[in-house]
Protein backbone atom coordinates (compact mmCIF):
# COMPACT_ATOMS: atom_id res chain seq x y z
CA UNK A 1 0.00 0.00 0.00
CA UNK A 2 1.92 3.23 -1.27
CA UNK A 3 -0.13 5.80 -0.65
CA UNK A 4 0.35 4.73 3.04
CA UNK A 5 3.61 7.17 4.72
CA UNK A 6 3.85 6.83 8.31
CA UNK A 7 6.91 7.39 10.29
CA UNK A 8 8.38 7.47 14.09
CA UNK A 9 10.82 9.89 14.96
CA UNK A 10 12.67 11.26 18.17
CA UNK A 11 14.33 13.87 19.97
CA UNK A 12 17.10 14.45 22.14
CA UNK A 13 16.99 18.06 22.43
CA UNK A 14 16.38 19.60 25.26
CA UNK A 15 15.37 23.44 24.21
CA UNK A 16 11.72 23.51 22.80
CA UNK A 17 12.88 24.92 19.38
CA UNK A 18 15.40 22.58 17.81
CA UNK A 19 12.74 19.84 19.75
CA UNK A 20 10.00 20.83 17.37
CA UNK A 21 12.45 21.89 14.36
CA UNK A 22 14.12 18.17 14.53
CA UNK A 23 10.76 16.29 14.90
CA UNK A 24 9.20 18.84 11.84
CA UNK A 25 12.48 18.44 9.90
CA UNK A 26 11.99 14.82 9.65
CA UNK A 27 8.31 14.35 8.54
CA UNK A 28 9.12 17.04 6.06
CA UNK A 29 12.39 14.71 5.10
CA UNK A 30 9.48 11.84 4.44
CA UNK A 31 6.89 14.38 2.97
CA UNK A 32 4.93 13.31 5.26
CA UNK A 33 1.26 15.78 5.53
CA UNK A 34 0.22 13.98 8.27
CA UNK A 35 -3.04 13.38 9.03
CA UNK A 36 -2.77 13.26 12.74
CA UNK A 37 0.29 13.31 15.16
CA UNK A 38 0.85 11.34 18.25
CA UNK A 39 3.32 13.10 20.43
CA UNK A 40 5.00 11.82 23.52
CA UNK A 41 7.35 13.76 25.77
CA UNK A 42 8.28 12.49 29.24
CA UNK A 43 8.32 15.06 32.32
CA UNK A 44 11.86 16.77 31.44
CA UNK A 45 9.89 18.74 29.19
CA UNK A 46 7.21 20.19 31.50
CA UNK A 47 8.39 23.86 30.54
CA UNK A 48 8.66 23.55 26.98
CA UNK A 49 5.67 21.76 26.34
CA UNK A 50 3.94 25.33 25.04
CA UNK A 51 6.60 25.87 22.64
CA UNK A 52 6.43 22.70 21.41
CA UNK A 53 2.86 21.99 20.58
CA UNK A 54 2.61 25.08 18.82
CA UNK A 55 5.62 24.72 16.82
CA UNK A 56 4.57 22.21 15.76
CA UNK A 57 1.03 22.80 15.17
CA UNK A 58 2.06 25.76 13.42
CA UNK A 59 3.58 23.71 10.86
CA UNK A 60 1.29 21.04 10.48
CA UNK A 61 -2.07 23.44 11.15
CA UNK A 62 -4.32 20.91 9.66
CA UNK A 63 -3.25 18.15 11.54
CA UNK A 64 -5.12 16.79 14.82
CA UNK A 65 -2.12 16.42 17.65
CA UNK A 66 -2.54 14.22 20.91
CA UNK A 67 -0.46 12.35 23.46
CA UNK A 68 0.83 13.09 26.71
CA UNK A 69 3.87 12.99 29.30
CA UNK A 70 4.86 9.30 29.70
CA UNK A 71 7.83 7.48 31.64
CA UNK A 72 9.62 6.41 28.55
CA UNK A 73 9.25 5.06 25.16
CA UNK A 74 11.01 2.84 22.93
CA UNK A 75 11.13 2.83 19.10
CA UNK A 76 12.67 1.49 16.14
CA UNK A 77 15.98 3.97 16.99
CA UNK A 78 16.30 3.33 20.76
CA UNK A 79 14.72 3.20 24.17
CA UNK A 80 14.50 6.14 26.03
CA UNK A 81 13.51 7.85 29.49
CA UNK A 82 14.20 11.34 28.66
CA UNK A 83 12.75 12.86 25.26
CA UNK A 84 10.58 13.62 22.89
CA UNK A 85 8.72 11.30 20.74
CA UNK A 86 6.06 11.71 17.78
CA UNK A 87 3.90 9.10 15.58
CA UNK A 88 2.56 10.79 12.32
CA UNK A 89 0.04 8.60 9.72
CA UNK A 90 -0.46 10.34 5.97
CA UNK A 91 -3.07 8.21 4.25
CA UNK A 92 -6.12 9.47 2.08
CA UNK A 93 -8.33 6.44 2.90
CA UNK A 94 -8.35 7.47 6.69
CA UNK A 95 -10.72 10.00 8.45
CA UNK A 96 -9.63 10.90 11.64
CA UNK A 97 -11.49 13.17 14.54
CA UNK A 98 -10.23 14.20 18.04
CA UNK A 99 -11.94 15.80 21.03
CA UNK A 100 -11.60 16.31 24.39
CA UNK A 101 -13.34 16.54 27.94
CA UNK A 102 -12.38 18.40 31.16
CA UNK A 103 -12.59 17.57 34.76
CA UNK A 104 -12.04 14.22 33.94
CA UNK A 105 -11.58 13.23 37.79
CA UNK A 106 -14.71 15.38 39.03
CA UNK A 107 -17.39 13.87 36.20
CA UNK A 108 -15.95 11.39 33.81
CA UNK A 109 -19.80 11.03 32.08
CA UNK A 110 -19.55 14.69 31.36
CA UNK A 111 -16.02 14.73 30.03
CA UNK A 112 -17.24 11.47 27.61
CA UNK A 113 -20.29 13.19 26.55
CA UNK A 114 -18.28 16.61 25.81
CA UNK A 115 -15.99 14.14 23.44
CA UNK A 116 -19.00 12.30 22.21
CA UNK A 117 -20.14 15.46 21.20
CA UNK A 118 -17.39 16.48 19.53
CA UNK A 119 -16.05 13.39 17.80
CA UNK A 120 -17.19 14.04 14.36
CA UNK A 121 -16.38 11.74 11.44
CA UNK A 122 -18.40 12.38 8.50
CA UNK A 123 -17.33 9.44 5.54
CA UNK A 124 -17.06 6.69 8.25
CA UNK A 125 -15.19 3.65 6.89
CA UNK A 126 -15.78 -0.10 7.77
CA UNK A 127 -12.64 0.09 10.64
CA UNK A 128 -13.43 2.53 13.14
CA UNK A 129 -11.02 2.76 16.77
CA UNK A 130 -10.23 5.29 19.08
CA UNK A 131 -7.28 5.80 21.41
CA UNK A 132 -7.67 7.89 24.28
CA UNK A 133 -5.52 9.38 27.05
CA UNK A 134 -6.08 10.82 30.43
CA UNK A 135 -4.10 12.07 33.34
CA UNK A 136 -3.33 9.29 35.96
CA UNK A 137 -3.83 9.28 39.73
CA UNK A 138 -1.99 12.47 41.38
CA UNK A 139 -1.27 11.89 45.09
CA UNK A 140 -3.39 14.49 46.85
CA UNK A 141 -2.10 17.48 48.61
CA UNK A 142 -3.26 17.53 52.08
CA UNK A 143 -3.07 20.22 54.28
CA UNK A 144 0.12 19.78 56.80
CA UNK A 145 0.50 16.30 55.21
CA UNK A 146 1.94 17.27 51.72
CA UNK A 147 2.05 14.75 48.53
CA UNK A 148 2.69 11.32 50.42
CA UNK A 149 2.15 7.97 48.99
CA UNK A 150 2.81 6.87 52.88
CA UNK A 151 1.77 8.20 56.01
CA UNK A 152 2.92 5.88 59.31
CA UNK A 153 0.46 7.89 61.66
CA UNK A 154 -2.92 5.91 61.54
CA UNK A 155 -4.47 9.06 63.06
CA UNK A 156 -3.05 10.78 60.71
CA UNK A 157 -3.38 8.50 57.92
CA UNK A 158 -7.43 7.52 58.59
CA UNK A 159 -8.16 11.39 58.59
CA UNK A 160 -6.82 11.97 55.02
CA UNK A 161 -8.84 8.81 54.02
CA UNK A 162 -11.99 10.82 55.04
CA UNK A 163 -10.64 13.34 52.36
CA UNK A 164 -10.52 11.24 49.59
CA UNK A 165 -14.42 11.34 48.06
CA UNK A 166 -13.63 15.49 47.86
CA UNK A 167 -10.25 14.67 46.21
CA UNK A 168 -12.07 13.78 42.89
CA UNK A 169 -14.17 17.45 42.95
CA UNK A 170 -10.87 19.15 43.03
CA UNK A 171 -9.43 16.95 40.23
CA UNK A 172 -6.86 14.98 42.22
CA UNK A 173 -6.79 11.31 43.68
CA UNK A 174 -7.75 8.41 41.28
CA UNK A 175 -7.75 8.35 37.91
CA UNK A 176 -11.28 6.53 36.94
CA UNK A 177 -9.68 5.27 34.34
CA UNK A 178 -11.61 1.93 34.49
CA UNK A 179 -15.13 3.70 34.22
CA UNK A 180 -13.80 5.69 31.26
CA UNK A 181 -12.93 2.75 29.22
CA UNK A 182 -16.28 0.99 30.51
CA UNK A 183 -18.51 3.95 29.71
CA UNK A 184 -16.17 4.41 26.29
CA UNK A 185 -16.83 0.67 24.98
CA UNK A 186 -20.72 1.24 26.04
CA UNK A 187 -20.81 4.05 23.55
CA UNK A 188 -18.65 2.79 21.35
CA UNK A 189 -19.72 -0.68 20.88
CA UNK A 190 -18.04 -1.46 17.09
CA UNK A 191 -14.87 0.40 17.88
CA UNK A 192 -11.76 -0.98 19.15
CA UNK A 193 -9.95 1.12 21.80
CA UNK A 194 -6.75 1.26 23.45
CA UNK A 195 -5.70 3.70 26.22
CA UNK A 196 -3.11 5.05 28.62
CA UNK A 197 -3.07 7.28 31.63
CA UNK A 198 -0.09 9.77 31.46
CA UNK A 199 2.12 10.37 33.89
CA UNK A 200 5.52 11.91 35.16
CA UNK A 201 8.37 9.87 36.26
CA UNK A 202 6.43 7.79 38.24
CA UNK A 203 6.53 10.45 41.48
CA UNK A 204 2.70 10.39 40.94
CA UNK A 205 2.60 14.44 41.04
CA UNK A 206 1.85 15.61 37.76
CA UNK A 207 0.77 14.83 34.15
CA UNK A 208 -0.09 16.61 30.96
CA UNK A 209 -2.21 15.54 28.04
CA UNK A 210 -1.79 17.03 24.53
CA UNK A 211 -4.55 18.32 22.73
CA UNK A 212 -3.24 20.42 19.37
CA UNK A 213 -1.53 23.38 20.53
CA UNK A 214 -2.49 23.13 23.96
CA UNK A 215 -1.86 21.07 27.62
CA UNK A 216 -3.50 19.99 30.26
CA UNK A 217 -3.85 18.35 33.83
CA UNK A 218 -7.47 16.92 34.01
CA UNK A 219 -8.66 16.04 30.63
CA UNK A 220 -9.57 13.04 28.43
CA UNK A 221 -8.32 13.35 24.96
CA UNK A 222 -9.73 10.97 22.44
CA UNK A 223 -8.50 10.53 18.84
CA UNK A 224 -10.77 8.71 16.18
CA UNK A 225 -9.58 7.13 12.63
CA UNK A 226 -12.20 5.53 10.60
CA UNK A 227 -9.85 3.94 7.45
CA UNK A 228 -10.46 1.35 5.47
CA UNK A 229 -7.27 -0.15 6.51
CA UNK A 230 -7.54 -3.41 8.74
CA UNK A 231 -6.64 -2.58 12.36
CA UNK A 232 -5.76 -5.05 15.04
CA UNK A 233 -6.15 -4.83 18.79
CA UNK A 234 -4.39 -7.10 20.88
CA UNK A 235 -2.92 -7.41 24.69
CA UNK A 236 -1.20 -9.62 27.18
CA UNK A 237 0.09 -9.27 30.68
CA UNK A 238 3.36 -10.02 32.95
CA UNK A 239 2.35 -11.90 35.78
CA UNK A 240 1.92 -14.60 37.02
CA UNK A 241 -1.25 -15.90 39.77
CA UNK A 242 -0.06 -17.13 43.51
CA UNK A 243 -1.79 -19.68 45.62
CA UNK A 244 -1.28 -17.23 48.09
CA UNK A 245 -4.43 -14.25 48.68
CA UNK A 246 -6.81 -12.75 51.14
CA UNK A 247 -10.16 -11.60 51.53
CA UNK A 248 -11.22 -7.78 51.57
CA UNK A 249 -13.72 -7.82 54.80
CA UNK A 250 -14.53 -3.83 54.94
CA UNK A 251 -13.58 -1.52 51.81
CA UNK A 252 -14.86 2.00 51.57
CA UNK A 253 -17.92 2.45 49.38
CA UNK A 254 -16.58 3.48 46.20
CA UNK A 255 -14.45 0.52 46.49
CA UNK A 256 -11.05 2.21 46.60
CA UNK A 257 -9.95 1.81 50.48
CA UNK A 258 -9.32 -1.06 51.90
CA UNK A 259 -9.70 -1.22 55.71
CA UNK A 260 -9.53 -4.53 56.96
CA UNK A 261 -8.32 -7.77 55.46
CA UNK A 262 -9.66 -10.98 56.65
CA UNK A 263 -10.86 -9.48 59.56
CA UNK A 264 -7.54 -7.26 60.54
CA UNK A 265 -6.00 -3.85 60.32
CA UNK A 266 -5.59 -4.22 56.50
CA UNK A 267 -1.88 -2.18 56.53
CA UNK A 268 -0.67 -4.51 59.24
CA UNK A 269 -1.86 -7.60 58.03
CA UNK A 270 -0.32 -6.96 54.52
CA UNK A 271 2.78 -6.61 55.96
CA UNK A 272 2.74 -9.52 57.86
CA UNK A 273 2.68 -11.42 54.39
CA UNK A 274 6.00 -10.30 53.81
CA UNK A 275 6.85 -10.98 56.89
CA UNK A 276 8.11 -6.46 57.29
CA UNK A 277 8.18 -4.63 60.00
CA UNK A 278 7.40 -0.88 59.54
CA UNK A 279 10.60 0.37 61.17
CA UNK A 280 12.14 2.88 58.85
CA UNK A 281 9.75 4.92 56.21
CA UNK A 282 12.23 5.07 53.56
CA UNK A 283 12.29 0.76 53.46
CA UNK A 284 8.85 1.03 53.58
CA UNK A 285 9.03 3.33 50.44
CA UNK A 286 11.25 1.10 49.18
CA UNK A 287 8.24 -1.71 50.10
CA UNK A 288 5.41 0.18 48.89
CA UNK A 289 8.24 -0.21 45.33
CA UNK A 290 8.64 -3.56 45.77
CA UNK A 291 4.87 -3.64 45.42
CA UNK A 292 4.74 -3.37 41.51
CA UNK A 293 6.39 -6.39 41.52
CA UNK A 294 4.14 -8.31 43.90
CA UNK A 295 0.32 -7.15 43.45
CA UNK A 296 -2.74 -8.53 44.48
CA UNK A 297 -6.09 -8.69 41.70
CA UNK A 298 -9.20 -10.07 40.96
CA UNK A 299 -10.23 -12.01 37.84
CA UNK A 300 -13.05 -10.53 34.92
CA UNK A 301 -13.78 -11.89 32.34
CA UNK A 302 -11.29 -13.94 31.82
CA UNK A 303 -8.66 -11.55 32.71
CA UNK A 304 -6.42 -11.17 36.11
CA UNK A 305 -7.07 -7.23 36.76
CA UNK A 306 -4.17 -5.84 39.44
CA UNK A 307 -5.14 -3.61 42.05
CA UNK A 308 -2.31 -1.27 41.95
CA UNK A 309 -1.91 0.15 45.63
CA UNK A 310 -2.02 4.19 45.31
CA UNK A 311 -0.65 4.56 49.20
CA UNK A 312 -0.75 3.73 52.55
CA UNK A 313 -2.45 5.81 54.58
CA UNK A 314 -2.13 4.76 58.24
CA UNK A 315 -4.29 1.28 58.20
CA UNK A 316 -5.80 2.12 54.87
CA UNK A 317 -4.67 0.41 51.36
CA UNK A 318 -5.51 2.87 48.73
CA UNK A 319 -6.37 1.48 45.48
CA UNK A 320 -6.01 3.28 42.16
CA UNK A 321 -8.47 1.59 40.81
CA UNK A 322 -12.05 -0.36 42.43
CA UNK A 323 -11.56 -3.60 43.88
CA UNK A 324 -14.47 -5.11 41.74
CA UNK A 325 -14.11 -8.25 44.30
CA UNK A 326 -13.45 -8.89 47.63
CA UNK A 327 -11.67 -12.50 46.96
CA UNK A 328 -7.71 -11.32 46.02
CA UNK A 329 -5.02 -13.07 44.78
CA UNK A 330 -1.15 -12.49 44.97
CA UNK A 331 0.33 -11.64 41.87
CA UNK A 332 4.09 -12.15 40.62
CA UNK A 333 5.50 -9.77 38.23
CA UNK A 334 7.62 -11.86 35.84
CA UNK A 335 10.10 -10.40 33.61
CA UNK A 336 10.53 -14.03 31.97
CA UNK A 337 6.98 -14.30 31.12
CA UNK A 338 6.91 -10.41 30.14
CA UNK A 339 9.26 -11.59 27.55
CA UNK A 340 7.72 -14.93 26.27
CA UNK A 341 3.94 -13.14 26.33
CA UNK A 342 5.44 -10.38 24.35
CA UNK A 343 7.05 -12.48 22.46
CA UNK A 344 4.12 -14.87 21.65
CA UNK A 345 1.87 -11.57 20.99
CA UNK A 346 3.84 -10.51 17.84
CA UNK A 347 4.42 -13.95 16.13
CA UNK A 348 -0.17 -13.76 16.50
CA UNK A 349 0.15 -11.16 14.78
CA UNK A 350 -0.08 -11.13 10.69
CA UNK A 351 2.97 -9.36 9.44
CA UNK A 352 2.07 -8.76 6.23
CA UNK A 353 -0.59 -6.34 6.48
CA UNK A 354 0.54 -4.41 9.18
CA UNK A 355 2.48 -0.67 8.70
CA UNK A 356 3.09 0.90 11.86
CA UNK A 357 2.38 -0.36 15.62
CA UNK A 358 1.47 1.87 18.54
CA UNK A 359 1.56 0.27 21.65
CA UNK A 360 0.96 1.56 25.07
CA UNK A 361 2.89 -0.57 27.69
CA UNK A 362 3.27 -0.48 31.69
CA UNK A 363 5.57 1.62 33.03
CA UNK A 364 6.83 -0.44 36.02
CA UNK A 365 8.13 -3.04 33.01
CA UNK A 366 11.20 0.15 31.65
CA UNK A 367 11.44 0.37 35.87
CA UNK A 368 12.04 -3.23 36.01
CA UNK A 369 14.31 -3.96 33.33
CA UNK A 370 16.28 -0.53 33.26
CA UNK A 371 19.06 -0.82 31.08
CA UNK A 372 17.95 -4.42 30.30
CA UNK A 373 15.14 -2.69 28.23
CA UNK A 374 16.63 -2.85 25.39
CA UNK A 375 16.20 -6.74 25.48
CA UNK A 376 12.63 -6.20 25.14
CA UNK A 377 13.18 -3.75 22.23
CA UNK A 378 15.06 -6.39 20.26
CA UNK A 379 11.92 -8.41 20.46
CA UNK A 380 9.99 -6.00 18.56
CA UNK A 381 13.70 -4.87 16.58
CA UNK A 382 13.43 -8.81 15.43
CA UNK A 383 9.52 -9.26 14.56
CA UNK A 384 9.12 -5.34 12.95
CA UNK A 385 11.91 -4.96 11.02
CA UNK A 386 11.41 -2.18 8.41
CA UNK A 387 7.83 -1.43 9.86
CA UNK A 388 7.63 1.68 12.62
CA UNK A 389 6.73 1.02 15.68
CA UNK A 390 6.77 2.83 19.18
CA UNK A 391 6.01 1.89 22.54
CA UNK A 392 5.03 4.50 25.46
CA UNK A 393 5.17 3.45 28.84
CA UNK A 394 2.37 4.83 30.99
CA UNK A 395 0.50 4.41 34.25
CA UNK A 396 -2.19 1.97 32.93
CA UNK A 397 -3.15 0.65 30.12
CA UNK A 398 -7.02 0.48 28.61
CA UNK A 399 -8.20 -2.05 26.38
CA UNK A 400 -11.43 -2.36 24.92
CA UNK A 401 -12.25 -5.33 21.81
CA UNK A 402 -15.59 -6.82 20.66
CA UNK A 403 -14.26 -9.65 21.48
CA UNK A 404 -13.32 -9.65 25.04
CA UNK A 405 -14.95 -6.49 26.68
CA UNK A 406 -13.12 -3.88 28.33
CA UNK A 407 -10.70 -3.72 30.77
CA UNK A 408 -8.09 -1.03 32.35
CA UNK A 409 -5.57 -3.12 33.21
CA UNK A 410 -1.93 -2.48 34.92
CA UNK A 411 1.22 -4.41 34.17
CA UNK A 412 0.23 -5.13 30.55
CA UNK A 413 1.05 -3.95 26.80
CA UNK A 414 -1.75 -3.56 24.21
CA UNK A 415 -0.82 -3.51 21.04
CA UNK A 416 -2.63 -1.68 17.88
CA UNK A 417 -1.48 -2.49 14.45
CA UNK A 418 -2.61 -1.33 11.25
CA UNK B 1 43.63 8.37 29.24
CA UNK B 2 40.61 8.82 27.64
CA UNK B 3 39.87 13.20 26.78
CA UNK B 4 37.17 13.93 24.13
CA UNK B 5 34.83 16.71 24.58
CA UNK B 6 31.75 14.78 23.07
CA UNK B 7 32.46 12.61 25.97
CA UNK B 8 31.72 15.50 28.31
CA UNK B 9 28.86 16.46 26.33
CA UNK B 10 27.35 12.57 27.02
CA UNK B 11 28.17 13.20 30.76
CA UNK B 12 27.07 17.09 30.47
CA UNK B 13 23.46 15.48 29.05
CA UNK B 14 23.49 13.04 32.13
CA UNK B 15 23.73 15.72 34.87
CA UNK B 16 20.60 17.79 33.50
CA UNK B 17 18.23 14.59 34.92
CA UNK B 18 17.30 15.99 38.34
CA UNK B 19 18.42 13.08 40.16
CA UNK B 20 22.09 12.37 38.65
CA UNK B 21 24.09 14.17 41.31
CA UNK B 22 27.52 13.67 39.29
CA UNK B 23 28.58 11.52 37.12
CA UNK B 24 31.93 10.75 35.24
CA UNK B 25 34.00 8.45 33.10
CA UNK B 26 36.76 6.56 35.39
CA UNK B 27 39.12 4.23 36.08
CA UNK B 28 41.06 3.70 39.55
CA UNK B 29 42.31 6.15 40.84
CA UNK B 30 41.70 7.99 38.07
CA UNK B 31 38.79 10.17 36.74
CA UNK B 32 39.21 10.14 33.17
CA UNK B 33 36.55 12.53 31.94
CA UNK B 34 34.84 15.13 34.06
CA UNK B 35 31.34 17.01 32.46
CA UNK B 36 32.41 20.31 30.86
CA UNK B 37 32.45 22.76 34.24
CA UNK B 38 34.05 20.06 35.80
CA UNK B 39 32.64 19.20 39.57
CA UNK B 40 31.30 22.83 39.18
CA UNK B 41 28.41 21.02 37.54
CA UNK B 42 27.74 18.32 40.12
CA UNK B 43 24.54 19.01 42.37
CA UNK B 44 25.65 20.97 45.47
CA UNK B 45 24.17 17.87 47.67
CA UNK B 46 27.45 15.23 46.51
CA UNK B 47 29.85 17.85 48.57
CA UNK B 48 29.34 16.77 51.84
CA UNK B 49 29.51 12.87 50.92
CA UNK B 50 32.17 13.36 47.92
CA UNK B 51 35.22 12.83 49.40
CA UNK B 52 33.87 9.24 50.64
CA UNK B 53 31.90 7.91 47.76
CA UNK B 54 35.38 8.69 45.99
CA UNK B 55 37.48 6.72 48.18
CA UNK B 56 34.98 3.65 47.94
CA UNK B 57 34.94 4.17 43.79
CA UNK B 58 38.52 3.40 43.85
CA UNK B 59 37.84 0.05 45.86
CA UNK B 60 34.85 -0.75 43.72
CA UNK B 61 37.53 -0.02 40.42
CA UNK B 62 39.95 -2.95 42.37
CA UNK B 63 37.15 -5.49 41.15
CA UNK B 64 36.26 -3.96 37.65
CA UNK B 65 39.85 -4.36 37.01
CA UNK B 66 39.86 -7.90 37.89
CA UNK B 67 37.05 -9.08 36.11
CA UNK B 68 36.05 -6.49 33.13
CA UNK B 69 37.86 -8.42 30.52
CA UNK B 70 35.57 -11.75 32.33
CA UNK B 71 31.95 -9.48 31.05
CA UNK B 72 31.74 -7.83 34.15
CA UNK B 73 29.03 -5.39 32.95
CA UNK B 74 27.73 -3.19 36.04
CA UNK B 75 28.30 -2.92 39.67
CA UNK B 76 26.54 -0.53 41.87
CA UNK B 77 26.97 0.30 45.67
CA UNK B 78 24.66 2.29 47.92
CA UNK B 79 26.76 4.45 50.76
CA UNK B 80 24.06 6.62 53.38
CA UNK B 81 21.55 8.28 51.30
CA UNK B 82 23.30 8.01 47.71
CA UNK B 83 23.67 4.86 44.81
CA UNK B 84 27.01 4.86 42.76
CA UNK B 85 26.33 2.96 39.49
CA UNK B 86 28.97 1.94 37.54
CA UNK B 87 28.65 0.65 33.41
CA UNK B 88 31.96 -0.37 32.55
CA UNK B 89 33.30 0.20 29.16
CA UNK B 90 33.94 -3.01 27.63
CA UNK B 91 37.45 -4.23 27.32
CA UNK B 92 38.63 -1.36 29.23
CA UNK B 93 39.05 -0.78 33.14
CA UNK B 94 36.68 2.10 32.63
CA UNK B 95 33.13 2.69 33.80
CA UNK B 96 30.91 5.39 33.42
CA UNK B 97 29.80 6.01 37.05
CA UNK B 98 26.50 8.43 37.98
CA UNK B 99 25.72 9.08 42.17
CA UNK B 100 21.92 8.73 42.79
CA UNK B 101 19.89 9.32 45.82
CA UNK B 102 19.07 6.10 47.36
CA UNK B 103 15.02 6.62 46.63
CA UNK B 104 15.64 8.12 43.04
CA UNK B 105 14.00 5.54 40.37
CA UNK B 106 16.83 3.76 39.61
CA UNK B 107 15.33 1.66 36.64
CA UNK B 108 14.16 4.58 34.59
CA UNK B 109 17.91 6.37 35.26
CA UNK B 110 19.73 3.16 34.38
CA UNK B 111 18.05 3.08 30.75
CA UNK B 112 19.74 6.85 30.08
CA UNK B 113 22.45 5.43 31.65
CA UNK B 114 22.55 2.57 29.12
CA UNK B 115 22.12 5.24 26.29
CA UNK B 116 24.96 7.23 27.88
CA UNK B 117 27.26 3.96 27.84
CA UNK B 118 26.41 3.10 24.47
CA UNK B 119 26.96 7.10 23.00
CA UNK B 120 30.29 7.10 24.86
CA UNK B 121 31.39 3.55 23.05
CA UNK B 122 30.35 4.84 19.83
CA UNK B 123 32.75 8.10 20.44
CA UNK B 124 36.07 5.98 21.59
CA UNK B 125 35.30 3.97 18.22
CA UNK B 126 35.45 6.44 16.33
CA UNK B 127 38.49 7.96 18.36
CA UNK B 128 40.20 4.43 17.21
Amino acid sequence: MDDFKTSVEISRKWKSSRVASEIIQKFKNKNLNPKVILLFTTIHYEKELKNILSSIKSEFPKSPLLGGTVSGFITNEGCFTRGVTALAIDYPNMEVSVAIGHNIKRNPKKAIDNCKENLQIEKKYDNNFLLEFLPTAVIPNIPTVGQKVIISSEKVGNNAVKLLPRMSYLNMGYDRADEIIEQLSQEYKNHGIIGGCTMDDNKMLRSYQFFNENFFKNSLCILEISSDIKYNIKGTTAFEVLDKGFEITNISKDKHTIKEINNKKAKTTFLDFFNWKETDLSDLYHFYRRIFYYPFGFQKNNKWHTCMMGGLWGENIILSVKAEDNNMKFLSLSTGKLLNNTKNLLENLNKENIHVCFSIACETFIETLGDKIYSYKDLFSNYFTDIPYLIVFMAGESIYTIDEGHHHLYESINLLTM
Amino acid sequence: MIMSDPIASVLDDLLKLDDILACMVARQNMISVMPTDGTDSFKPEINKIWDIIHRAMDDVFNVIREYSQAGLGEMEFRLQDYEALFYILPDTENALVSIIPALANKGLLEVEMENARRQILDLMDFKT
